[in-house]
């Protein structure tokens, strides 16, 4: 009788172990949802600080929006294959006591939404125009779809 | 008695299990917490370069470094309203850059809060401060300046003025003053001159001048008689070069070429950019 509840007990035991290693086994094949962040945030600020670097930031203060929704339109095609982003250009003027937009321009590279967004930005001036801008770039992941069975 | 050894064994397993768990856990949250910081660090580090890319184009100047040499291209009087450029810039930061998790503030060198239209309107070349200044951001006047000490590390300054309006006579542009550095000169400085307005160009025959004295040539510009000329004057030092005019605009480009990479462009101001519990000061720089 001894032996069988001590049977029994150390049945319990194992199973609770067991529980416990199952859920160290998920922990371990667990993406970081930091790094995943970590890694969409820096191509997102890496795209706006090659743009910055470049002069392209700037150089939209003197074109058109519809030649910027092209060039935006390129621009976004280089994020990874898995990446989403919509990418905005906002430029503005100080005038009558206030900024006015002048122009506004932007481009969508759309899949399914992740919960997961990020969003970078860059701030701009152009000198002969005398017109400020802001570049932002939100960025997330596309969700990953799984294959029919 | 096997039974108490079956539960004594699974017991010892589940402890190491438990404390496996315990530690992979505790891993997990500092792995999280270390790349949460991280990406506090890159949005500040980002947010602070992004703002201080644009001081040269508010100043509207464009200034860099490249190995041993500092170009710098100035138009002399401003042409347009610095003061409330600078003004502006910081409002827009505020209303349009600013989004709640990061603060920015100018400073001074005493770390307290300045507002950008008021740092003084120079750039300084360290670690000598050599200086390239304006009375203030009017530009009536540009002036680079040094003393002894940083001179010794200028090899040559190279500069193109671009004058408006035009240049009446060049037969009529020559130095005054001028005196060619020897073996007592103790200060001197190789300056290459040239002006030009597009069409006529001027370019000087003398390139070594003594800055125990003071050169100076003076440019009439325009129609005869009129009001407007540019003028640069070298020595005595601390002034190198100091360029001015009237009713007339200098566009200037200088490159100085030092005898080592080891300097870097300061603006006067620092820019502070922080989050919570992570920050990063630093001079804004070119």
């Amino acid at each position: 009788m001894k032996a069988a509840i001590f049977t029994i007990d150390a049945m319990l035991a194992f199973l609770l172990a067991s529980a416990t290693f199952a859920v160290i086994a998920q922990t371990l094949n667990y993406n970081s949802p930091g790094l995943e962040k970590q890694n969409i945030f820096s191509a997102a600020n890496d795209l706006l600080a090659v743009m910055q670097n470049d002069g392209t930031l700037v150089s939209y203060a003197s074109q058109s929006a519809l030649d910027i929704n092209s060039d935006l339109a390129k621009k976004i095609l280089l994020l990874p294959q898995n990446f989403c982003g919509n990418l905005t250009i906002s430029i503005y003027k100080y005038q009558s006591g206030g900024f006015a937009l002048q122009k506004k321009s932007s481009a969508l590279r759309n899949c399914v939404a992740g919960n997961k967004t990020v969003k970078a930005k860059r701030v701009f001036y152009d000198s002969p125009s005398q017109q400020y801008g802001i570049a932002e770039f939100e960025v997330w992941l596309k969700e990953r779809v799984e294959a029919p069975k | 008695m096997r039974g108490i050894l079956y539960t004594l064994m699974t017991y010892l397993i589940l402890s190491v299990l438990l404390a496996y768990a315990a530690s992979t856990a505790s891993a997990f949250s500092e792995k999280e917490k270390l790349i949460s910081e991280k990406i506090s660090a890159e949005r500040i580090f980002h947010a602070w370069n992004s703002v201080g890319k644009n001081l040269a184009g508010l100043l509207n100047i464009s200034a860099g470094k490249t190995d041993y040499t500092f170009k710098i291209t100035d138009t002399l009087p401003s042409s347009g309203d610095t003061i409330s450029i600078l003004q502006n810039y910081e409002t827009f930061l505020q209303n349009y850059f600013s989004d709640g998790i990061i603060s920015y503030r100018f400073e001074d060198s005493g770390g307290n809060k300045i507002s950008l239209q008021n740092m003084d309107s120079k750039i300084s070349i360290l670690p000598w401060n050599i200086n390239y200044s304006w009375p203030d951001f009017g530009k009536n006047s540009g002036v680079l300046e040094s003393n002894s000490n940083g001179l010794k590390f200028l090899k040559v300054v190279n500069m193109t003025m671009f004058v408006n309006p035009v240049i009446r006579d060049l037969n009529s542009i020559a130095w005054s003053g001028y005196k060619a550095c020897d073996q007592s000169t103790t200060d001197c400085l190789i300056f290459n001159l040239t002006i030009t307005d597009g069409a006529k160009t001027w370019v000087s025959n003398v390139d070594k001048f003594d800055l125990k004295f003071q050169a100076q040539l003076k440019v009439d510009l325009g129609p005869a008689g009129g009001p407007n000329w540019a003028r640069a004057t070298v020595g005595k030092i601390p002034t190198l070069i100091n360029l001015d005019m009237q009713n007339s605009n200098i566009t200037q480009t200088s490159s100085m070429v030092f005898n080592t990479t080891d300097f870097f462009i300061n603006y006067p101001s620092k820019l502070n950019v922080s989050a919570v519990g992570i920050k990063k000061v630093d001079w804004l720089n070119g």
